[in-house]
């Protein structure tokens, strides 16, 4: 294997704009820039050509997720193509496992550089697990993902190239954490350049850098240069820092810019199988719109190369088909990772002890479920796409459950009426259900329009209510509001879409336990489970079933084994029939011009950061503008 | 006069700190903060953050302080030319605003000038051939552009460029000059898109002037005055010109004041459809996400705006009318 891939290195290709700064001896030749076993990529249609510019678009001042999607994305181990929940090796060639679960030996590939030319090694990560995640001042609460039982893992080096991680508790997910999203953080400090901005490696020159940057503290001055999280807006700031992935930021995305920009990375470490060295588009132009239909204007202006955030409602499906001819553009269908459209989540924990004893009667939220016509919802708010559906994972995931997913979903009023009935039978004159303190049903359900396209679905949901003597009344609020009022508990009833509908189930467990602040129908008991029983509200006995399970699932690291927990606690989520789902949402597509190629109908989620973990360095323009 | 000048600063000196106190509550009003709205935000991305961070998010910004103690802090840091950071571009609210406001002012000078190229000699003709069929042509069309709202103009003329000129969408450049240094090329660039926002942005403009200049220069065409230069024989665009028209032209300097501030917050929905990188845009995403440092000092500056707009109109007004002028 290994003579293999040396005797091949004398063919690696590179990109011809590199090729005069090779010539002029400012660029190392291709072969010493790759590390010693690049990662070959599989393309997805063919050997693709060099040359182009991505055109793309942001909206607004904080749209950074769009970047980290297209061009931010090289974790030690990444998801596979087909988010089959394998991981594949990336910057690391080989991780294994402890028999106990709690140490990780990584080997990385050996010669890996960063975008600067300097070498990339053990020490890196190092740094960022001692100095960065062990720092304090920087982060007082520490990193949660490469943490188990409490306490961050412990770094140990071997060599350059193989460094081990331990944990005082078996962790078995830290390989899909690894290769999710966060995990990308684990690679993102270079310690050569990362380190002059901490006092412990830099003390006597501090004072001038932060004067220089106009900061008044060092932890300031290391985020912004050096971009702590993976979700910074500062990653895309400093064209200085050193990065793994295939472009690097040139005109940078900060405030008051409307034109960002990143170029080719000579020193990226992937190849395709015939030794071409990645990537193959030469550089991104990326516009920052104020305004979401200014993009999807730019779209139908052919102006766009690849986009799916912003513009893939399906509500454009038919402007861009009508365009498609004279913008030279096609839509890629993927799957939407999310599970739901439309998740309606009574307040099991209301303040008000009389509509809390409501919402906590399941045949009153059986009754409900019942009496939509979720069919008649999906063809008139979603053009007809997805299917009726609960709060469950998809058909396509390994976790599906069709009990949890198809119960209580056909329309029959019959039955929502007797479920209702044996709750709270009587009624008022106007018809309307009366509960246990003899006034009417009657509450509020809080939308927010501003995050999804969920305010249709509920008011028809609401108005099925109705027509079983139940008051129930959307009520639109603007997000900041629903936050605090979420927060504090204060809702009656709230709606937002479903994630975690595929493979991502196990980490996004959302709705189907109550796992943190997110999960709508039950803050305080999520609160109570993350914050491990000091806040919040102590849950009933089948919640605190499904915690001990999910604690379980979280140790192990056998796939089948975390399968068959999975299982139990969605049969319990089934049992309790925590929240009211509407339907799956239809597939999502992405904007793509004629003549860029090797674009893989990925999945839509956000642990599968799409479409970048499809490879996108492996995009290619043909013919080449 | 001198005397004059000089009370009129001093007024503007509670009247800034009013201002202020303002801006600040305004922004504060909204339930939750900064740190509310950027957990929505992760949550929609499908990463929310726990409650810890946050909270440890809302001590790093000094969101955990009481109002009076933020508003103190802020406006001592702005007397002192810093105007804080801005907590959603995570950068000096300084380093955001001057380029725009740069441009805003550009977009807003180049419309003023456009308004009165057009509204001022249109509201002449128009009064003076009163009931012709022109004045009916100008009536109709002024009543058009002042019923037409402007962002739907927005939406009109860019999907029009669009369709039949081939422009690229929004903003003032083609995207290869947006990050290139100045240059003649860039200058005629910026020309080549600055008309959309000029006309958007001027229709309505124009067609209320043309309302006033119409109505006031009629109040005055049948003054005795303007018989009496008829009779000593004046040519009449001489006299029309050089009497009633002057008197008639003091309500446009006495509302230039407003004009200023107009543009520049006017244009809020006209820039963010057009995607013009002017400060209408950032300020609405700034009082959407809370983002209070950058909101607050944009809406400060607009204030100010209309502090200097009036001085100034009342000093033009002033040098103009000298009715005004002897008045103490």
């Amino acid at each position: 294997m290994l003579a293999a891939s040396s005797a091949w290195a004398a063919d690696y290709k590179q990109a011809p704009m590199l090729d005069a700064q090779v010539t002029a001896g400012t660029l190392p030749p291709v072969a010493e820039r790759l590390p010693k076993t690049p990662r070959v990529i599989e393309p997805v249609e063919k050997v693709g050509k060099y040359g182009g510019t991505w055109r793309s678009g942001l909206v607004g001042g904080s749209d950074r997720n769009w970047l980290f999607r297209i061009a931010g994305y090289e974790p030690l181990v990444a998801w596979d193509r087909e988010w089959s929940g394998k991981v594949v090796p990336n910057l690391a060639e080989a991780v294994t496992a402890s028999e106990d679960g709690k140490t990780f030996t990584v080997k990385l590939r050996e010669g890996l550089k960063w975008s600067d030319g300097k070498p990339f090694t053990s020490d890196d990560i190092g740094f960022f697990i001692n100095d960065i995640v062990g720092n304090k001042e920087l982060l007082p609460n520490g990193v949660d993902w490469i943490s188990s039982g409490g306490e961050t893992g412990k770094f140990a080096k071997v060599d350059d190239a193989n460094f081990t991680i331990t944990f005082k508790e078996p962790y078995g997910m830290f390989m899909q954490r690894l290769a999710g999203v966060y995990g990308v953080q684990i690679v993102m400090m270079a310690k050569h350049y990362c380190s002059q901005f901490m006092p412990t490696y830099n003390k006597d020159g501090l004072d001038a850098l932060m004067k220089e940057a106009g900061v008044g503290t060092w932890t300031e001055l290391f985020i912004k240069k050096c971009a702590v999280d993976t979700e910074a807006n500062e990653r895309w700031q400093n064209p200085q820092r050193p990065t793994m992935e295939p472009w690097v930021i040139k005109d940078p995305y900060i405030g008051g810019a409307s034109l960002v920009t990143l170029e080719r990375n000579p020193y990226y470490f992937k190849v395709d199988p015939e030794g071409n060295q990645l990537p193959y588009i030469d550089d991104m132009s990326i516009s920052v719109n104020a305004d979401k239909q200014t993009l999807v204007l730019k779209v139908v202006n052919g102006e766009i190369d690849y986009q799916d955030r912003h513009v893939n409602d399906n509500a454009n499906r038919a402007v861009f088909t009508d365009a498609a001819d004279k913008a030279q553009i096609h839509l890629v269908d993927g799957p939407n990772a999310d599970m739901n459209t439309t998740i309606i989540s009574l307040n099991l924990t209301s303040k008000d002890p009389v509509k809390r004893e409501i919402f906590n009667n399941k045949d009153f939220r059986i009754g409900l479920s019942y009496a939509i016509d979720r069919q008649a919802i999906i063809d008139s708010a979603f053009v007809g796409q997805g299917e009726p559906w609960q709060a469950a994972p998809r058909k396509e995931s390994p976790y599906y459950n069709e009990k949890l997913a198809k119960q209580y979903t056909e329309y029959d009023v019959a039955k929502a009426n007797e479920h209702l009935d044996k709750a709270y039978p009587k009624k008022d004159s106007n018809g309307f259900r009366l509960g246990p303190d003899g006034k009417r049903i009657s509450f509020n359900i809080m939308v927010m329009p501003a995050l999804g396209d969920f305010l249709d679905s509920t008011q028809l949901a609401a108005q099925y209510w109705q027509a079983v003597g139940i008051d129930a009344k959307v009520q639109t609020v603007d997000r900041t509001l629903f936050y605090d009022r979420k927060d504090n508990n204060e809702q009656d009833a709230a709606v937002f879409l479903g994630s975690g509908g595929m493979g991502d189930a196990i980490f996004e467990p959302t709705f189907y336990f109550p796992f943190w602040n997110e999960t709508l129908f039950a803050v305080p008991w999520g609160n109570w489970y993350a914050s491990g029983g000091k806040a919040g509200e102590e849950p009933p006995a089948a919640a605190k079933k499904q915690m001990e399970i999910y604690r379980e699932i979280t140790k192990s690291s056998d796939p089948e084994k975390q399968k068959a927990l999975m299982k139990q606690l969605l049969d319990i989520s089934a049992d309790e029939f925590y929240a009211i789902g509407i339907s799956t949402p239809g597939p999502l597509f992405s904007a793509t011009k004629n003549n860029l190629h090797n674009v893989y109908p990925r999945p839509f989620a956000w642990t599968y950061p799409s479409p970048v973990a499809s490879n996108t360095e492996q995009y290619y323009f043909d013919p080449v503008k | 006069m001198l005397g004059f000048i000089l009370r009129r600063f001093l007024w503007m000196i509670p009247s800034f700190i009013a201002v202020s106190i303002v801006a600040f509550t305004i922004i504060q009003l909204p339930p939750g903060d900064f740190v509310t709205s950027y957990a929505a935000d992760l949550a929609t991305s499908g990463s929310p953050a726990d409650s810890d961070t946050l909270d440890a998010l809302r001590i790093r910004y000094g969101l955990d302080q009481p109002y009076v103690v933020q508003y103190l802090t802020w406006i001592g840091n702005a007397l002192r030319g810093d105007l804080g950071r801005s907590f959603e571009y995570r950068a000096p609210v300084s380093d955001i605003i001057w380029g725009r406001l740069g441009m805003t002012t550009l977009v807003a000078f180049c419309t003023l000038a456009f308004v009165w190229l057009i509204a001022f000699p249109v509201g002449v003709f128009s009064a003076v051939r009163q009931y012709s069929v022109g004045d009916y042509v100008v009536t109709f069309l002024s009543f058009l552009g002042m019923a037409t709202p402007s962002f739907l103009l927005a939406l009109f003329v860019m999907y029009m460029s669009v369709k039949f000129l081939g422009y690229s969408v929004g903003g003032l450049f083609s995207t290869e000059y947006i990050n290139a240094p100045w240059s003649l090329a860039k200058v005629a660039d910026l020309l080549h898109h600055l008309w959309i926002p000029v006309v958007v942005l001027g229709v309505a403009g124009i067609a209320s002037l043309v309302r006033i200049m119409r109505a006031n220069l009629l109040d005055e065409l049948g003054k005795p005055y303007v018989e009496t230069g008829r009779a000593k024989g004046l040519p009449e665009m001489t006299l029309i010109l050089r009497y009633p028209t002057r008197v008639a032209l003091n309500p446009f300097i006495s509302t230039v004041g407003w004009v200023l501030p107009v543009l520049v917050s006017g244009d809020v929905i006209v820039s963010s459809v057009l995607s013009l990188p002017t400060s209408g845009p950032i300020l609405i995403q700034a009082l959407k996400t809370q983002d209070m440092y950058l909101g607050g000092a944009l809406i400060m500056f607009q204030c100010i705006l209309v502090l200097v707009g009036t001085l100034l109109s009342d000093l033009l007004l002033a040098w103009v009318d000298p009715r005004i002028r002897y008045d103490r």
